[in-house]
């Protein structure tokens, strides 16, 4: 079942647009064209902001409903919802609430041996040991429940704020975002647990005692 | 039907054939039936070890491209009744047999065997996928050297892949004295990092050379200490508990001291 095309509502910071992607581009356009045109100049100066969902407007898109909404005296505005009115419209979303005390990440319970090659945008948990040899790399942050021997990656899309942290830190290669820090040779358990971070462009360790 | 295990390594040279040759002499021994198989095709070896190089009329390609039955490629060992050996093809490469024609071989040589253990070549391709393929159980064979236990980590991963869990780990090859002086890993190093059960500890011990140039399995030698470390490995395979040699007193005058009651 489609809902309507386009529905309009007033908010107390204008009006709000509300569009709904199953529809084709062309459909939406006509409907906002004939809801504004049946509205007899009533929408005349109000300010009109388009929200279409989880979906976002194309530039070419919006500038072309912005357009339509000019012909009959309405003023878009560039200002985004505001959070408000984000809650008022959009579909209440199960998911998010159940995760809201923190953000998603990939647990793995197991040990990394040498050769396993972990991949993931957002962060990672281990509950077992990483390997020399294995590799990890994160988007987000990187929590080892165990040893940290082998290659592991944080922020690897740029984020200098991602941190590493390990029971016992003692990796062959440790990166965060662009930044490359080489393990000792020394084979001797000297590390302890310890995370790892950027401070003035430089990989630094915290030691716990 | 049989149980069917496999001796991998990951590295070559750390023990895989001479591991096969006396876990099966040793059960063949304690009167097991038990049929060993040579996978490493194109370099093999087990035969040479058990002494039956002279032997070998068909091997294993034969069997699986069905040029013979399988009873006709089984060489029957010089010492035991109940030892067999599956020989590989020497003048053929990993390619000439894949992981179901094994899969098949194995349940074949199960119907027939209580023990079947496969010798499987060093490295991770196409031979490691063969010697697996049929595998229930898995025993790992390291050395107490980094790039071994490193290697034998890759394999344990790779057996958890194809889901061989829990595999079993001989330690190959320790010097206790140098273990002693700081110079050498420890047991303890390798089960850390490793983090697998340990069926077996063998020392470093000449009398294998010897006993592997005259093709008689060390396990058959009662006066050795390698031959009775693989009589132990033997009995823990079959679930008995038996506890480790003490690898630290092993020196002569501490042996003797111990007999006369002196520390």
């Amino acid at each position: 079942m489609y809902r309507e095309a386009v529905s309009i509502k007033g908010t107390k910071s204008g009006l709000v647009i509300l569009l709904d992607s199953n529809h084709e581009f062309e459909t939406i356009k006509h409907h906002l064209q004939h809801k504004i045109e049946s509205a007899n100049g009533f929408f005349c100066g109000a300010k009109v902001v388009f929200h279409a969902g989880s979906q976002q407007l194309i530039p070419q898109q919006q500038h072309e409903l912005e357009s339509i909404c000019k012909q009959y005296g309405l003023v878009p505005s560039t200002s985004p919802l505001t959070p408000q009115t984000e809650t008022l419209f959009s579909p209440p979303r199960k998911e998010k609430t159940a995760s809201a005390p923190g953000e998603p990440a990939l647990l793995l319970k197991q040990t990394l041996r040498s050769g396993r090659s972990v991949s993931r945008a957002g962060h990672i948990i281990v509950l077992g040991n990483v390997h020399p040899g294995a590799k990890l790399e994160a988007g987000g942050n990187i929590i080892i429940m165990g040893n940290c021997l082998g290659t592991v990656h944080a922020g690897a899309h740029g984020n200098k704020n991602a941190i590493i942290t390990a029971l016992h830190m003692a990796p062959q290669v440790l990166s965060i975002a662009d930044i490359t820090y080489l393990g000792t040779s020394a084979r001797k358990k000297a590390h302890g647990q310890g995370k790892a971070m950027i401070r003035n462009e430089k990989i630094v360790f915290i030691w716990y005692k | 039907m049989g149980e069917v295990i496999v001796v991998t390594s990951g590295k070559g040279g750390v023990g895989k054939t001479t591991t096969t040759a006396n876990i099966g002499a040793g059960l063949a021994g304690r009167g097991h039936k038990v049929c060993l198989v040579d996978a490493d095709i194109g370099l093999r070896n087990l035969d040479v070890v058990l002494g039956l190089e002279n032997r070998i009329v068909y091997d294993i390609t034969d069997v699986t491209v069905e040029n013979c039955r399988l009873k006709q490629a089984l060489i029957k060992d010089k010492r035991f009744d109940q030892l067999f050996l599956l020989p590989a093809a020497q003048t053929k490469d990993k390619t000439s047999v894949n992981p179901e024609e094994m899969q098949k071989l194995c349940l074949d040589l199960q119907e027939e065997f209580e023990f079947v253990i496969i010798d499987c070549p060093a490295g991770i391709e196409q031979g490691f996928r063969n010697a697996i393929a049929g595998a229930e159980r898995s025993i790992v064979v390291t050395t107490p050297e980094v790039s071994a236990v490193r290697d034998a980590d890759r394999i344990i991963g790779l057996l958890e892949a194809a889901e061989l869990r829990d595999p079993m780990l001989i330690v190959n090859r320790l010097r206790p004295k140098m273990v002693r002086a700081g110079d050498m890993m420890s047991i303890d190093d390798i089960i850390d990092i490793l983090a697998v059960d340990l069926i077996g500890v063998i020392p470093e011990d000449e009398m294998i050379v010897v006993t592997t140039n005259k093709g008689e399995p060390v396990v058959m030698d009662n006066a050795s200490l390698s031959g009775h470390a693989f009589r132990n490995v033997v009995s823990r395979l079959k679930g008995e508990e038996v506890a480790f040699l003490d690898l630290d007193e092993q020196g002569f005058f501490s042996r003797l001291w111990k007999v006369f009651g002196k520390k």
